[in-house]
């Protein structure tokens, strides 16, 4: 009687082996796909801080149109190259003027994808692509049009349609310029920017992988009206917030712009002989070589002098 | 009570079906363990490999395989040097005393009249004194100096007797070499360019100088000078800043390198520190041969992750090297994870943006440790690396 058992013992053990194995490996993936988790957050966080050095090359000379003017108008840096003083403004008077963003003001950038962003084209790589018999449509080698490099269609084209190829209207113009500024779903909540203008040229960046929208914390946000974005609730902050990944980085925006590249290919054709000469090729000149096109002209709006990374938040930021 | 026995025939079958069923799960078990091994070693591996991501993201901001300062032992670049030409390492605090005095002294002054480094300083592009003023054409053997004396414009020093050789031309006609004494209005600009690359070398000073600056100075006539004052240092297709593979000036195109290339030195163990000098000071490009792989092998920062780990671990390595090629800094980023049972190897390899050199600098407490830096106006942040005299306090 006592070995009618042993059979199923032995199975049922086997069994439960198995399965705490299986459990075991269960919970290993769980741990994976949470440390893959992070390694996102960390990535996310590092491409807000590209996203808000752009930001601030950017800033220092765009976004000040007028509306009700015919000219665009433009600021001139952080550090206004005309005069020195501290901007970013419009006008060369010599007198400071950092009200756009005052020194020692914060700003919050929360970030997602939208549906449509405004003036987009369409993503299609090819417009006008070469004819051949193995063409989507293709085309006999006996067809003069055979392998024609042929600009036949505009290059881009918008997102928005405009009627090509039949008859081109401006009707859905404002619609193109509008886009879709509806975010994406699931690209809500995941990462965000915020500056302090820490000097007239200098930023203390904060970089953040996560959804609390940049909000320092809990009474910032309280004391700005922003409360029903958490539905009130300060735990659900709190919760995310520690879930939150955040670093903290120093700036300093410059107006030097890199490579003067046409001069510097002036010069460098140039060297043929050790002595001075005179030989320059204009830029974008297609004879001169294999540096010029627009991709060579790099970062016109200035240039990010140096990064800090803290170890520590600052008192401001 | 009919208590009857297995058959033979019974008991046999039921010991084979019971065989079979115990050696299923048997095997099940076997096949399951089996593959939670691999599983657990793939694991172990993709584990490695996020940590050497996080590892080098880690580096990428902090830069500690170059200089850390928990440890006074792996601080070999901030080292200091007898020769006035050549007084620091990239790590060099600008404080420290080198022979004849601090590596790069600080003369608080107005305008042109300031020297050393100030780390206020915006380098406003309306400021005159940061405006580059010479013969942009510059050459090693400017022969009839043709287009004038630049060096009367802007120096490195203030006050110079203009005096180089007389020359004849071809033509027969007679150049002369003496100009006279000169009260120079431009000082600053050439001083912040010759005071920078003497104190902490050429990349630091491709790091800390605005991206479209020129990269040539003016100085009294010598012999490692041209008859303008320039020295061959920058225009010379074999001195030590110009690369030497391409035989071009590098000195006034900014940051134009093209295919020139200059990178942090890497403080391994297998480099000496006369190699760690001679890195800092040349551009670390070779001429024939595979030059890019040769150079990624010199300054590539390479270190085990897991040199304690247990045999059956997977191997892992993790390189970062630093350097500026096509007008672009790289830091670059590669991880090795080789698995000790089968011998194969996975590479990721990636470039990262974060903290630049100078950033890593003023991390750095001028008197070791790290410093620690606020924004609370008024108040002085720690002392760091280029930190001359006291601390700046915030504005």
């Amino acid at each position: 009687m006592i070995r009618r058992g042993t059979v199923i013992i032995v199975v049922a053990g086997i069994a439960a082996l198995l399965a705490a194995l299986g459990i075991a490996f269960v919970g290993r993936m769980r741990q994976d796909v949470e440390e893959t988790s992070e390694i996102e957050r960390e990535v996310q966080a590092r491409i807000m801080l590209v996203a808000a050095c752009t930001y601030v090359l950017e800033a220092g000379r765009i976004g000040y149109d007028l509306p009700g003017t015919v000219d665009h108008e433009e600021a001139f840096g952080w550090i206004d190259v005309r005069d020195g003083t501290a901007g970013p403004k419009l006008v060369d008077d010599g007198v400071a003027d950092d009200s756009r963003w005052p020194i020692g003001a914060a700003r919050r950038f929360p970030l997602h994808v939208m549906t449509k962003p405004p003036c987009a084209v369409r993503q299609d790589v090819t417009y006008n692509p070469l004819r051949t018999q193995w063409s989507r449509d293709p085309l006999s080698p006996s067809d003069p049009l055979y392998g024609r490099p042929l600009f036949a269609n505009p290059d881009p084209q918008p997102a928005i349609a405009n009627g090509w190829p039949g008859a081109v209207s401006d009707l859905n113009f404002a619609e193109y310029l509008r886009g879709d500024p509806a975010p994406k779903g699931r690209t809500v909540g995941r990462a965000w920017f915020r500056l302090y203008r820490d000097e007239a040229s200098r930023f203390v960046v904060t970089c953040g992988a996560g959804a609390t929208h940049g909000w320092r914390d809990w009474d910032e946000l309280d004391a700005a009206g922003h409360a029903a974005d958490f539905q009130g609730d300060r735990i659900l902050f709190e919760t995310l917030r520690a879930a939150e990944h955040r670093r903290w980085y120093r700036i300093e925006w410059s107006p030097a712009v890199t490579t003067p590249i046409a001069t510097a290919q002036a010069w460098m054709h140039a060297e043929e002989s050790k002595n001075e000469n005179y030989v320059w090729h204009p830029y974008n000149a297609s004879r001169a070589g294999d540096s010029h096109g627009q991709s060579q002209f790099r970062a016109p709006m200035g240039t990010i002098r140096w990064v800090q990374c803290l170890r520590e938040a600052p008192t401001h930021w | 009570m009919s208590a009857r026995g297995f058959t033979l025939i019974e008991l046999i079958i039921a010991m084979a079906l019971g065989a079979i069923i115990i050696t299923s799960a048997a095997a099940a078990l076997r096949l399951g363990s089996h593959s939670v091994m691999v599983a657990d070693r793939l694991s172990r591996e993709n584990a490695l490999m996020r940590a050497g991501i996080t590892e080098a993201h880690r580096e990428v901001d902090f830069w500690t395989r170059y200089d850390d300062p928990d440890d006074a032992q792996r601080q070999r670049l901030r080292a200091v040097s007898p020769w006035a030409s050549a007084r620091g390492l990239p790590f060099t605090p600008l404080a420290a005393n080198a022979s004849g005095g601090q590596v790069w002294p600080r003369v608080v002054a107005a305008g042109e009249d300031a020297r050393g480094w100030d780390q206020g300083e915006p380098w406003a592009a309306a400021d005159p004194k940061t405006w580059w003023r010479g013969n942009a054409i510059e050459r090693p053997d400017s022969d009839y100096l043709r287009m004038g004396r630049y060096a009367i414009f802007a120096n490195r020093d203030a006050s110079v007797d203009v005096d180089s050789r007389t020359l004849t031309t071809s033509t027969g006609e007679t150049v002369p070499g003496y100009y006279g004494q000169v009260a120079v209005a431009h000082t600053w600009l050439h001083n912040q360019l010759d005071g920078c690359h003497r104190a902490i070398g050429f990349f630091a000073m491709l790091d800390y100088m605005p991206a479209n600056v020129i990269y040539a100075t003016y100085e009294p006539h010598h012999a490692r000078t041209n008859l303008g004052g320039m020295p061959i240092l920058w225009t010379h297709w074999d001195s030590a800043f110009v690369f030497r593979a391409w035989g071009r000036p590098l000195d006034i195109y900014g940051h134009n390198t093209s295919g020139d290339i200059h990178g942090i030195p890497a403080p391994r163990p297998d480099v000496t520190d006369g190699e760690l000098w001679e890195r800092t000071r040349h551009p670390q490009v070779f001429a024939g041969g595979d030059a890019h792989a040769n150079l990624m092998k010199e300054i590539g920062n390479r270190a085990a992750l897991t040199p304690l780990r247990p045999a059956s671990w997977p191997d892992v390595t993790l390189t970062v090297s630093r350097h500026i090629s096509h007008s672009r800094f790289v830091t670059l980023s590669r991880i090795v994870v080789t698995s000790p049972i089968t011998g194969t190897s996975a590479n990721l390899t990636f470039t990262s943006f974060g903290t630049s050199l100078r950033g890593a600098r003023q991390q750095r407490h001028r008197d070791g440790g790290w410093a620690r830096w606020d924004d609370v106006p008024g108040a002085a942040s720690d002392p760091d690396l280029d930190t001359v005299g006291p601390p700046r306090a915030h504005p």
